[in-house]
Order: C-alpha cells, then structure tokens, then sequence
C-alpha cells in the first residue's frame, strides 16, 4: 500500500494586515501548493493520502475556502483514494456541530480516526485499511505526551500501526504542542509509522536511516521567517521506507545586509517576478534607515512583497538578537564563554542544564541527580573515545 | 497565554464575583478600597502560588467565612482552555482541568508545575518574574530601574535566577566525589584482577608440549589401523573359500539320498501295477449282477417314503377326533352357566322396584321440612336487626357523654391563658428597648474600627517615608526637601508623627476593647425577644382553640337529646333483654327442623345407595351371559370345521395296508444280488489306476540317471581343492595376529584420550584467564570513562560557577540591544540605552557624541520612555506569559511622566495578547478594549 502524508496546508490564510494584490495572491498560493500535492498523489497512485492536521487556517471558514476545498478533497475521492484528516490546532474545535472537519467527514470525502479523552482515560478508535490500523491524536497541546504514552501502551506489536498525530519534536526548548523524543521513542517496533505535522519544516527521527517518525512541514510559507525544506512524504508499507520531496512554493529570498553597502545591493541584486524578498539590515549608523525607500526600489524590481528588519548593532557589536529567553542566553554563553567539549554541545547542555534546574528546584534526590548527569557525561564520553581510537 | 475570567468567592472583600476578561486591554476602574488589587494577588496566587501580599494565605480568607475560592479561566500557551480552581482556608484544594472539565492535575506541586508549563514560566524565580516583569505597582514601572545599586543587584539577580548557578556549583561538589568513590572502588577490582592472573602463567607451554605427544600417538595408530585392514581382508578371502567347499560337499550327500529314496519308489509302482491288472479281472464278472441291485434298491426307497406320508395322515386323523368331543363338552357346561344367571336378575329387579317406591315418599317429607325452615329464618334475622340498631344507639351515647365531660374540662382553662398572654407582652416590648440601645453602641464600634484602620494605614505609609527619606532626598521632585529640613531633618519629623498617630491609635483601640462584648450581649437580647413572641403567639392560639370547643359542646347535647326520645318509654335495660329472649326462641325453632330433615335425608340416602348396587349387579350378569354366548357360538364354528376334515380322511388306513405288503416282496428279490453287488463296489477303484502307475514308473526311471550324471560332476571339482582342515588352521592363526593389533590399538587411544582431557582442562583455565584480561580491560576502561567524567564534572562545575555572572551580563547586552531598538522607536531619537550588570544594573542614555547620562538625571519623559523600552524587552525575554499587569501605575507621578506614559504605553503593549491596568481614574479609558467599573460592577466592552 502506498501512503502520501501531508500536513499544514492552511487553507484560508491571508497575510496580517494584508490587503489587496498582496493578500490575494497568497490566498492562492496555499491552494495552488495543497494542488500540487494532490495532483502528486494522484499521478504516484497512492491508496492512502493522510493531512496531518491544520487543514484551514481557521476554525471557522468563508464558503470559498470550503468550496474549493471540497473540490481538491474530490478530485482524489475520483480516484478511489482514502484520505485520512486530523484536527491540528489551526482547525480544531470544542464542539462537533461546529467543526468543519467534521463536516467533510459527514460529506464522506474524508475519514477522522477518534480520540476521545474521558475522566483521565484515553480512547482511540483506529480505521482499518487492509489490514493496517490507523490512530489519530489531533491537536493536543502540553498534554500531548500524556495522550502518546497512552496509545502507545494500547498498541499491539504483532500489527501494522500508523499513528497520524499533530505534533512534531522539539528537544531543547519548548515550544506548545510539541513532544519529546523520549515520547516518540516507545513507539518504536509499535509502529510502521507515525505521520507527524505542526512543524512547518520537514523532520525525521531518529534518523534518515532509520526514521519512523516524520513531519513533512507546511507546503507553503505560514511565515516568512521560516527556514529549512517543506514538502510531502510517500510511504510505503511493503518496503517499510519513505521518501520526501520537495513542496511547489513562492519563491523568498533573504538577505541580511549592512547598512554602508544598502545602496550597492539594491543597484545589483537580481529580482524574479513576483518573488517575497526578506531583509535584514544591520544598521551601525546613527541615522535611521529609511525602509520605504528600499520597499519602492525592490518593488519596482518586480518584487511582490518586501519585509525589511533593521537592527542597531551598538556599541557591543552585533550580538545574538535572536535570543528569545534564558536558554538562547545559556546557549551563547556556553559557546562562546566556556570553551570546552560543552560548548560544541550547546543545545544539549541547555537542556540538561534546563533539567537540572528543575530537579533542584523540585528537590530531588541526589541519585537521580547524578544519574541524570552521568547519562549526559556519556555523550561526551563516547566521543572521547571514537577520538582516541583515531 | 489569555486570562478570560476570574472568579472569586468569599476572597479579601469579595463576596462572590466573577469578571470576564478580553484580549487587548483590559482597563479595571475602582475606588480605593474596591478590590482592584486582590483581583491580581488571587491571579498570582491561583496560577503561580504567590504568596499574599502579608504573606499568609488564610488572611485573604473573607472574615466570618472559612474557605475562600479562586477559579480562573485561561487559554494557554498551547491555545487550549484551562480551568484553574483554588481554595484556601480550612478546605484547600489546588486543581487544573481542560475547558471540558477533566481534570488535568490535582494537589500542589503537581498542579504548579502543570501550570508552569503551560503559560510559560518553569523557574524558581517565578515569584519575581511575576511581581517585577509581569507585574508592576504603581511608579515601581519606571522606580526599579532608580533604586540604590544595592538593590537593584539584589533584584534583578532575583529577576535572572543567577542564584541557581551557585546552588548547582555547590550541589555538584557531592557529585564529584561520588565520581571519586567509584575510581576508588574500581581501581581495587583491577588490582584484583591482576593478583588473579598472576596465577595462570606457564599454561600455553604445557598446552604445546601436550599437543605433540597427541600428534605422535595419532601417527602410531594409523600405522596400527593400516596392517588391521590388511589382515581382516586376506581373512575375509580365506573365510569364503573355506565356505564355497563345505556347501559343495553338503550337496553331494544330499543327492546320494535323494538317489536311494528314488530306487525305493520304483519298487513300490511296479506292485501297484500287478494289483490293478487283478482288479480288472474281478470287476468284469460282477457286472451284471452290481447293476440289478442297484435298480431294485432305488425302487425300495421310493416305497419306504410313501409309508411314511400316510402314517403321519393316519395320526392327524387321531387328533381331530378327540378335539371334537372336548369342544361339544364345552358347550353344554356353558349353556347350564346362563340359565343360573338369568334367574339371579329376575330376584334383583324385583327388590329394586320396592326400593324406588320408598324413594318418593321420603323425598315428599323433604320438601315439607324445607318451607318450614324458611320462615323461621326470616323471623329470627327480624329480630337481629331490630337488636343491632339498638346496640350502635347505645354505644354512641357513651361517647357523646364522655366527649362532653372533656369539652367541659378545656374550657375552665380559658382564664388562665388570657392572663399569660399580658404577661409575656409586657416583657417582650422591655427587652426591646434593651435592643435599640445596644445597637446604637454598634454602630459607635464601627466608626472606631475604621477609624482604627485609617490611622494604621497612615501609620505605614509615613513608616515607609521615613525609610525612604533617610537622607532627606525627595524621590518626586529629586532635590533636598526643604520642608523635612526645616523641621529638623526628615526622621525628626517622621518620629514625631509617628509618635502621635501611635497614641491617637492607642486611644481608639482601648475603646474599641471596651465593647468587645456588645455583640454576644445583642445576640442573648435578639434570643430573648424570640422567646417572648413565641410564648404571645402560643396563647394566642390557646384561645382561639376554646372558641371552637364551646361550638362543639352546642352540637353534643343536641345529639344526646335525640336518642334519649327514641327509647324514652322504656328502661335501656329491660329492651335489650326482650330481644334476646325472642331471638333464643326462634333459633330453638329452626334447629329441631333442621334436625327432623337430616334424619329423613340421611335414611333416604341409604336406600339410593342400596339402588345403585343393585343396578350394578344386574349390569355385571347381563354382560357375563352376553360373553358366554359368544364362547359357544365360536365353539360350534370349530366342531363344523373338524368334520369336514375327519371326511376327507376316511380312506387312509387301507392303503397304509397295502403299501407295506408290497415292500416286503422286494426285499426277498434284493438279497439274491447283494453279494456281486459287493465284489464290484471293492475292485473298481483299483482297476482304474493302472495307467497311471504305468506312467509314474517311467518318469522315476529317467530321474535316476540324472542324479547320478550331478554326483560325479561335482566329486570331480572338489577334488581339485585344498582340504577344510588346512584351511581351518590357516584361520586360526590369521584370527590370533588381529586380536594383538587390536589391543595395541585400544592401549593407544586410552592413552590419546587422557592427553585430550589434559589438554581441555588447560584450554579451560586459558579461557578463564582470557576472560579475566577481558573483565581487567574493561575495569580500566570504565577507570578511563570515570576518570574522564569526573575531569569533566570538575570543568562544568568550574564553569557554572561563574555562569551567573556571564548570564546575566549576557542578559543585559540583550535587553539592551532590544531595548534601544524600542527606544529609538518611542522617541524617534537616536540615542542607545545601556544598562549592564557589571555596573550593578545602572541604566544609562548614551548619545550620537558619546556623552552618557545616568538615569536618575534623565527627565521625567526619558524615564518613562526608557523604562517602558527596558520592560518591553525583560517581558519578552523572560516571560512567555505573554500579559501584562500595570496597578495604578500613574500614582505619584508628575504631570509630565504621567502623559508619557499614557501616550507610549501603546509601544510595551505592542507584542502583548493581553493587558491589565488598574486604576482609580479614568486615564486609559480610550485605549482598552474592556472596561471593568468596579464601583457599580458594570463590565463593557469598547
């Protein structure tokens, strides 16, 4: 059986405060992107075609976007493909009359998997396509690995499981409705696969050898700070193995440029029609960048859509304007301060050091303390060694 | 996150009220005193386990009441409802549920770190984060950043947790030396180790030496093998041979019998040949006489079964003879039985006509009895009806009488009563006016307690001044304050007002003391009044039940009077005994009747009964002569059956004559042949096998000479040769020279094998050994792990030690940055903000020349602006809380810093989903999204 796994179209979503030609065309670029997917799977012939939760970007929609959703939605029912949707938390909703994937369930374009959660207990109610069985867990929130550890203990070993879940894995710091690869890891040998979604870029674990957990990330850009590869993935349960490819996307480009060298870059920069230009400009003057002037002169171009960023590199040079909390904080100092076999290891430091906090803070034995910490010396440990042996 | 609703019940001075809240802002309006601020210590207290602000949670329990309850309902960081339910006071409970109602987590700490990670705060500092960069209280928003170095490094320290890195520094030292420990323990297992292996050297040289010897045996008894083989194959040669010549000679004996017993059967066949040719000569003169006996004997048979047939004819004749006299006995015996039964019913029809007769009469005096009995009957129930209606008379009468000697009893009462009721209503209208004047003296407490209250408050407020203008520096106006100086230095003049406000407080509560019982004593009173009013509504009553009694009695002696004229001519008495003497009679009456009718019944009963068997019996006989009948008639049809038989039989026993005559004269004419018959009978068989014989004489002949041709042959090959014996001994000496190899060879590999055990035992011992080395390396390889972790513990520990500082420098370079980026955005001007934590956190304004201004000397303007641009960017680092709590945030300040801040707070809460701003006047009214008036509890939304 062929499986084609999506996720995140978001159908429905406009730019914030966009208006006008700007608005429109991106309002047909996530429905030109969930197409190509479609027509994707329709030319491979899969059997399975899976949405891994946000569907729409909202959970109330305007008669277009249910239209020509259900058009899409049809266009693969003619071909006699299964497609199987779960809520994420774009399109979730508290009450099922008010549910618009619930809707298309009772059109019978698409089948929902059920989780139903009830005094504590989880329940899930698995649909069965020859002979393999596929669970739902939709949008969850922080209680998502409460609702995973649960299925996966009501998972049989001797069958063929799928899990189609809204969540992807964060392993350093949190971000709401994400797991954590210990979650994911009692999976393993449950399942042939476990069809991820809410990360908008395409992540596989624990590796690419040997992955069975997969996100394949948003068709299109939601946001245009996002980085790294989206696209769909096809699995097949004969061979057990996946392959991803690529999403049909507009193009963006971003540059991240100085600004003494502003006017050489908007005289040479080479602009594609239509095409959402990103740009940071780190600003060492004094004087203040005039952005409007820079939007014009691309614009003219032939770009679509500018977002200009100005940063003040002061007085302390240019330093780590990312930083969003006290991890980012740890993390630039461990690199940069410790300078030692840790601070190669950042992000797995953070997160020890994260750990540790918390079991002080908590009062924690100290066995569990040092065992916890042994564990995180045996990373290092280990490289020692390979070291050595070289 | 978004907090959509609180609610509080029983909470400081809320009673029981709930405020729904909007993304944006939310701007609460209330006079002093209304609740604004608990709302927000309860938030902190539901959702972070804040500590109160007098740090003890029962106090914020509403006086009088026992459990306060808090319940807010928020949309978390992950987008999904929340409910969080808290009670405290004597019923504590700390829950989480979803929006549907399941719960999440129950109990403290469960429940808090639940929480943590769903808004978004997981540290220790939480209470700082929420207090400082969540929070401010009134000009704290723009003071922290002008407090004295001192301060400011305790707090932001505080604010950036960079305690924790000394706690982990300190705690990790134990770590170190259990890494130490282990070394240690593992550094003696290697010792060990090595002691042990000490004991297996020399083992690979034996193991050599032992392998040789095996190799040298191996080669000896291959050798040994080889020569065994040869011998065991000449042997097997010799063997055959020897067997080839036994079997030939076995052979030759065997034909040489074979040969005699053929001679002897040649001898045999020529005898039997000369007998048959006797025979044949015998049968030839015999002939004619064998064939008339044969003919006369079939004829002989043929009669014999003929006799037969009749005699068994002759005695079926015999039987149905004597059957037909048994039968026509039996019906005269059964014509004689009828004719004594048919007079035997003739007797019983006869009594039984006499007995119906009786009958009737009986049945006549019967009905008689019954009429009479019938209207006795109706008499006597006359009677009884008549004496019942009297009895119920009677009886009601009784009642009626008692009835009324107790209506009597209750209404000689009614005096009292009346007398009672003035009483209790001249006592209760006493106590009262008690009530009125206790009440007055209440009301008296009240104002002294608030009073009380004002002048505590006062009291705080200029203890805070005191410490806050120690040095004489006025915070507001930022200049030596003339007036404190004038009046002899700001303590001096603080002391002084203390010092009254602590007498005219004293004064206040010793009267407040005095009347500290006045509400126990209004409480006795209010009971007291209670009593006194049940006690007039209880008489009351009383009399309002006499009335109706007197009522009652009217109607009784009525109903007395009636059944008094009823019986009014006789004595009550004397009636009764009247009608029970007329009702004794009548019942004497209808039971001699009734006695009369059951003997009349009982008699006429005995003779139905009689009837009946009467019937009974002539009905059996009937049937019996019926039966009878049809024996007899059966009989006769039997009688005629026989002698038609008996006729066709008549003529059976002359020809049994006959046939016996005749079979006697043929049996004198057979004897004549018998002996012919015989002769021929004995010599047939043996004439007809001469041919035969004839033939087998031949073939024996022939076979003969073969069996002699087979013996010479095989004579002439054995002859040619060598003999059994030679061959035996050639045997016996081949059979002694294997038996010695084979016990050379059996020495041999006894000798193999105990070399083999020898050297698997030292294999053993190699393997022990290498296991040992194995076990060895692997102790100095985990000494390598541990010694390396425990250098690495020490380089962590090292580092997070200074960690702290690093953090918070990082920390601040940030904000910083952030920082002058909103600066530069509120102002529109170019200058940078530093603030670093080397400095104690000191913020200072640098220009486009370099010229740096600390930030007490900045205008009241820059402040604003630079403190929102610093908080902007603490909130969004630290906190994920996403809100933001401003409580009254424009008190104290100057018109100035006033108008800034309302006109820059639009830039902090640029990012934020949700604001909160508590204030006593109607400043933010136009920016927020919902307006909660806590003075008349209105909420609307913009």
């Amino acid at each position: 059986m062929k499986i084609l796994h999506t996720s995140d179209w978001h159908l429905g979503r406009r730019p914030v405060g966009g208006i006008g030609e700007y608005s429109e065309i991106r309002y047909e670029d996530y429905f030109n992107a969930a197409e190509y997917i479609v027509d994707k799977g329709i030319e491979e012939s899969v059997d399975v075609f899976i949405i891994a939760g946000d569907l729409f970007d909202r959970s109330s929609i305007q008669p277009d976007i249910l239209y020509r959703t259900e058009k899409l939605l049809q266009k693969l029912k003619e071909q006699n493909i299964e497609i199987l949707v779960i809520e994420g938390n774009h399109d979730r909703s508290y009450r099922r009359q008010e549910s618009w994937i619930s809707y298309l369930e009772r059109r019978e374009l698409v089948s929902v998997p059920e989780m139903t959660r009830e005094n504590g207990e989880y329940y899930f109610e698995p649909i069965v396509i020859d002979g393999v069985k596929f669970f739902g867990v939709p949008y969850q929130g922080l209680m998502i690995n409460d609702a995973l550890s649960a299925l996966a203990t009501k998972l049989d070993e001797q069958e063929d499981n799928i899990v189609i879940v809204h969540t992807g894995i964060v392993s350093w710091e949190q971000l709401p409705g994400c797991t954590i690869e210990e979650t994911i890891d009692i999976f393993k040998n449950k399942v042939m696969y476990i069809a991820g979604g809410h990360l908008h870029h395409f992540q596989e674990y624990p590796d690419s050898n040997n992955g069975y957990f997969v996100v394949p990330g948003s068709p299109e850009y939601w946001d245009l700070g996002e980085k790294d590869e989206k696209g769909y993935v096809v699995f097949d349960t004969e061979s057990r193995s996946y392959k991803f490819y690529p999403s049909k996307k507009r193009k963006l480009s971003n540059y991240s440029i100085k600004d003494s060298e502003l006017e050489d870059f908007l005289e040479s920069v080479e602009v594609q029609d239509k095409e959402i230009i990103r740009l940071e400009i780190i600003n060492n003057s004094t004087q203040i960048v005039k952005t409007d002037e820079v939007e014009d002169s691309l614009t003219n171009k032939g770009a679509l859509k500018i977002i200009t960023i100005v940063k003040y590199a002061g007085e302390y040079g240019n330093v780590n304007l990312d930083a969003r909390n006290t991890s980012d904080i740890e993390k630039k100092v461990i690199e940069e301060k410790w300078n030692n076999i840790f601070s190669a290891n950042s992000e797995k430091t953070v997160s020890y050091l994260n750990r540790l906090k918390s079991q002080l803070n908590e009062d924690s034995q100290e066995d569990i303390i040092f065992d916890h910490f042994d564990r995180f010396l045996d990373h290092f440990v280990e490289e020692g060694e390979t070291n050595e042996s070289e | 996150m978004r907090v959509n609703k609180i609610t509080l019940k029983n909470f400081r001075n809320h009673a029981d009220r709930t405020f729904d809240f909007s993304s944006g802002i939310n701007l609460l309006i209330g006079r002093n005193g209304s609740g604004k601020s608990s709302i927000f210590e309860a938030l902190g207290i539901a959702l972070f386990d804040i500590e109160p602000r007098d740090g003890n949670l029962k106090n914020a329990v509403s006086t009088d009441e026992n459990t306060a309850t808090i319940i807010v309902k928020f949309t978390a960081n992950d987008e999904m409802g929340y409910v969080v339910e808290r009670k405290i006071g004597s019923q504590s409970r700390y829950i989480l549920k979803t929006i549907d109602g399941d719960i999440v987590s129950e109990g403290g700490e469960k429940t808090k770190a639940r929480i943590g990670e769903l808004v978004g705060i997981t540290n220790k500092n939480v209470k700082e984060i929420f207090k400082n960069v969540v929070s401010a209280y009134q000009n704290d928003l723009i003071n922290i950043f002008n407090l004295t170095p001192a301060y400011r490094r305790n707090l932001f320290n505080k604010i950036f947790d960079t305690e924790i890195y000394e706690n982990i520094f300190k705690s990790f030292l134990n770590i170190e030396k259990r890494y130490e420990s282990n070394i240690n323990t593992n550094e003696e297992q290697i010792s060990f180790f090595e002691e042990q292996l000490k004991e297996y050297e020399g083992l690979e040289d034996e193991k050599k030496i032992l392998a040789e010897r095996i190799d040298k045996l191996t080669t000896e008894i291959n050798k040994k093998n080889e020569t065994q083989e040869k011998l065991n194959k000449e042997k097997e040669k010799l063997q055959k041979e020897k067997d080839w010549l036994s079997k030939q000679l076995q052979n030759l004996e065997h034909e040489k019998r074979n040969l005699n017993m053929q001679e002897q059967y040649i001898e045999e066949t020529l005898k039997q040949v000369e007998e048959a040719r006797k025979a044949i000569e015998i049968t030839k003169k015999a002939e004619a006489g064998y064939k008339k006996f044969s003919k006369l004997d079939k004829k002989i048979k043929q009669l014999r079964e003929n006799e037969k047939e009749l005699r068994k004819k002759m005695n079926k004749k015999h039987d149905l003879e004597k059957n037909l006299e048994n039968l026509r006995n039996d019906i005269r015996i059964a014509e004689g039985d009828i004719k004594n039964k048919e007079e035997q019913i003739t007797e019983k029809k006869k009594k039984l006509d006499e007995n119906n007769e009786l009958t009737e009469k009986q049945k006549k005096e019967i009905r008689k009895c019954v009429d009479e009995q019938k209207k006795i009957d109706e008499q006597l129930e006359k009677i009884r009806q008549e004496k019942l209606a009297f009895e119920n008379d009677y009886e009601d009468l009784i009642e009626l009488n008692n009835k009324l000697k107790s209506i009597n009893e209750r209404i000689s009462k009614e005096e009292d009563c009346k007398k009672k009721l003035e009483d209790a209503r001249k006592e209760a209208e006493k106590f009262t006016n008690q009530l009125q004047k206790i009440n007055e003296r209440i009301e008296e407490k009240k104002v002294l307690e608030k009073k009380q209250t004002e002048l505590s408050l006062q009291l705080d407020q200029k203890k805070k001044y005191r410490d806050q203008l120690g040095d004489g520096w006025c915070p507001i106006l930022d200049e030596k304050c003339i007036n404190i100086e004038r009046k002899g230095g700001s303590s001096q003049y603080f002391d002084n007002v203390i010092e009254e406000l602590n007498q005219k407080l004293e004064a206040i509560s010793g009267k407040i003391k005095e009347l500290d019982d006045i509400e126990q004593e209004k409480e006795k009173i209010e009971k007291e009044i209670q009593n006194k009013q049940y006690a007039i509504r209880s008489s009351k009553e009383k009399l309002e039940e006499i009335k109706v009694e007197k009522e009652s009695k009217e109607k009784l002696l009525k109903n007395i009077g009636i059944i008094n004229y009823k019986y009014s001519s006789k004595e009550l008495k004397t009636i009764n005994k009247e009608l029970e003497t007329k009702l004794n009679n009548q019942v004497g009456l209808s039971s001699s009747v009734k006695s009369k009718m059951e003997n009349i019944s009982k008699r006429k009963d005995e003779v139905e009964e009689e009837n009946r068997e009467l019937e009974k019996f002539i009905e059996q006989l009937s049937q019996l002569i019926e039966k009878k009948w049809d024996e007899i008639e059966e009989k006769r049809d039997y009688v005629e059956k026989d002698k038609k038989q008996l006729e066709n039989l008549k003529e059976i026993p002359d020809k049994l004559k006959e046939i016996e005559k005749t079979i006697k004269t043929e049996e004198t004419e057979l004897d004549k042949f018998r002996k012919d018959y015989k002769n021929y009978i004995q010599n047939i068989d043996q004439a007809k096998k001469l041919e035969k014989n004839e033939e087998a004489l031949e073939k024996a002949k022939k076979r003969a000479l073969e069996i002699k041709d087979r013996i010479e042959k095989t004579k002439k090959s054995v002859s040619s040769h060598q003999s059994v014996d030679v061959l035996e001994e050639k045997l016996k000496e081949l059979g002694e020279k294997l038996n010695q190899i084979n016990k050379d060879i059996i020495n041999l590999n006894a000798e193999k094998g105990k070399a083999g055990s020898e050297l698997s035992g030292i294999k053993k011992q190699i393997d022990r050994k290498k296991k040992m080395e194995e076990k060895k390396k692997q102790a100095e390889n985990k000494n390598r792990v541990l010694n390396r972790k425990l250098n690495l513990t020490k380089v962590f520990r090292e580092k997070v030690k200074s960690m702290g500082k690093y953090v918070s420098q990082e920390f601040t370079r940030v904000i910083s940055q952030k920082a002058t980026e909103n600066y530069r955005r509120i102002s529109g001007r170019s200058e940078e903000i530093k603030w670093d934590s080397e400095q104690d956190y000191l913020v200072t304004l640098k220009n486009e020349d370099g010229v740096r201004r600390e930030f007490s000397v900045l205008s009241g303007g820059e402040q604003v602006s630079v403190a929102i641009s610093i908080r902007t960017a603490l909130a969004n680092l630290l906190s994920k809380v996403n809100i933001y709590i401003l409580d009254e945030p424009t008190v104290n300040l100057d018109d100035e810093r006033r108008n800034m801040l309302a006109e820059n707070l639009k830039y902090m809460f640029d990012k934020i989903e949700q604001a909160f701003i508590v204030t006593h006047d109607g400043t933010f009214q136009e920016m927020a999204e919902n307006v909660i008036d806590l003075n008349n509890m209105i909420s609307q939304s913009n």
